[in-house]
């Protein structure tokens, strides 16, 4: 058991007597000490995120009363059994929707040009770069070798975003509000949902990354 | 009197609550809500991963574990849930998801979740573990012999022989001692001091 646990594989199925399960508490315990060996392989939550995906967009089409609401309680007993979460789990399952505004779609000047924004090397592997022109304020990144950006005024009201490196996602400082670095609204306090960022078009040159901006006058 | 334009009011913390606790004025405020299933993944699955490696110590489990959680919640809870609901929802799931996994792969629990502690602790999905510092403490606690084995074994990533010769003793030697101080260890006050 222990030594399948420091080969990284899973445990094997068996029985302990109750030493060797204090033991190997204590062998998880230190196990999961070394730094850094609790973060989550990029892969897995990539494949996951798709997996929950799909699997909420077939529970959005199916009709809401498809799950027995005794059944999602019953489900749900071992949270219930905790007082506090069980309250909470009982209030996630009925509150209602808030409206939402519709996302705001693609930022293309009539009048524009290329500017030089960052360089792809301060992008490289999902970093997000700030930018700041006369006219415009934004987010650049890069995913899976495509360049990406997004506005950097919140939809709501425009307070400027900043950047929350560690949650990999965009604050509104006015109102608790946050976007993915891909510009879609993560969470809000506020009672109309706002819409997702504006993109701007970018491109790759010369080892720069390039933003399609109004032009400077 | 001029009334305070909640617009206008400093921007609360992630989790301030006495702001929550002001009376609504112009604005009413909720609580956040998430816009969707992909939000709630991507606030909620690093969080929920690290408390499930914590738990089993490897890797191909906590995964297992974090998508069971996920797949689990994804019909009763509700997107419109707001965000401490979510993640009160979630680590009850994650409470239940892990005692099975217990029950089915060794018939007793060796770890469980506390949903209090947990949603106790500051939202802050990416802060460093506390584990290390922990487990420095259990270790600093032990015999010498025995704090040796653990940390070539555990923290320094030793295979069972190379940790033997690092210690001039035989591989079964190594083997006993390993096996004495992690019963050691699992009666060190690790977490009290």
């Amino acid at each position: 058991m222990i030594e399948a646990l420091l080969a990284g594989k899973p445990l094997p199925p068996g029985r302990l007597d109750p030493d060797e399960v204090e033991a190997l508490r204590a062998a998880i315990e230190l196990r999961a000490a070394r730094p850094g060996a609790d973060l989550p392989d990029e892969e897995f939550m990539t494949g996951l995120r798709r997996r929950v995906a799909s699997a909420s967009s077939a529970e959005a089409d199916a009709s809401p009363s498809r799950i027995p609401r005794r059944a999602v309680l019953a489900g749900a007993a071992g949270a219930v059994a905790a007082g506090l979460v069980g309250a909470v789990a009982e209030n996630a399952l009925t509150s209602n929707p808030r409206p939402r505004l519709a996302a705001t779609g693609e930022i293309v000047p009539e009048d524009g040009q290329w500017v030089q924004v960052a360089a792809v090397s301060d992008v490289a592997g999902g970093q997000v770069k700030r930018f700041a022109t006369a006219s415009t304020v934004g987010f650049v990144t890069e995913h899976a070798g495509t360049l990406s950006a997004v506005s950097g005024a919140c939809t709501h009201q425009g307070c400027l975003l900043k950047l929350n490196q560690a949650a990999g996602r965009l604050d509104c400082p006015c109102h608790r509000t946050a976007f993915g670095v891909d510009g879609k609204l993560m969470f809000s306090q506020l009672d109309t949902l706002p819409g997702a960022l504006p993109q701007i078009q970018v491109r790759s040159r010369d080892g720069q990354v390039e933003a399609f901006l109004p032009r400077e006058v | 009197m001029v009334k305070d334009d909640p617009y206008d009011r400093p921007a609360p913390g992630p989790d301030a609550d006495g702001a929550r606790r002001d009376p609504p004025r112009l604005l009413v405020v909720g609580e956040d809500v998430y816009a969707d299933w992909d939000a709630i993944y991507l606030d909620n699955v690093t969080r929920i991963y690290r408390l499930m490696y914590s738990k089993v110590g490897n890797r191909p489990d906590a995964e297992d574990l974090t998508a069971e959680v996920f797949v689990a919640a994804l019909g009763p809870l509700r997107v419109s849930a707001s965000r401490g609901e979510v993640r009160g929802y979630l680590v009850a799931t994650a409470r239940t998801v892990l005692a099975g996994y217990w029950r089915r792969r060794l018939g007793v629990e060796v770890t469980t979740i506390d949903p209090d502690a947990e949603l106790r602790s500051p939202d802050e999905p990416e802060r460093p573990s506390q584990a290390p510092e922990r487990a420095r403490r259990v270790l600093g606690s032990l015999p010498e012999r025995y704090r040796q084995i653990l940390e070539l074994r555990f923290l320094r990533a030793m295979s069972l022989k190379e940790a033997a010769s690092e210690m001039d003793v035989t591989v079964g030697n190594a083997k006993v001692l390993q096996h004495r101080a992690l019963r050691f260890a699992a009666q060190a006050p690790g977490d009290k001091s």
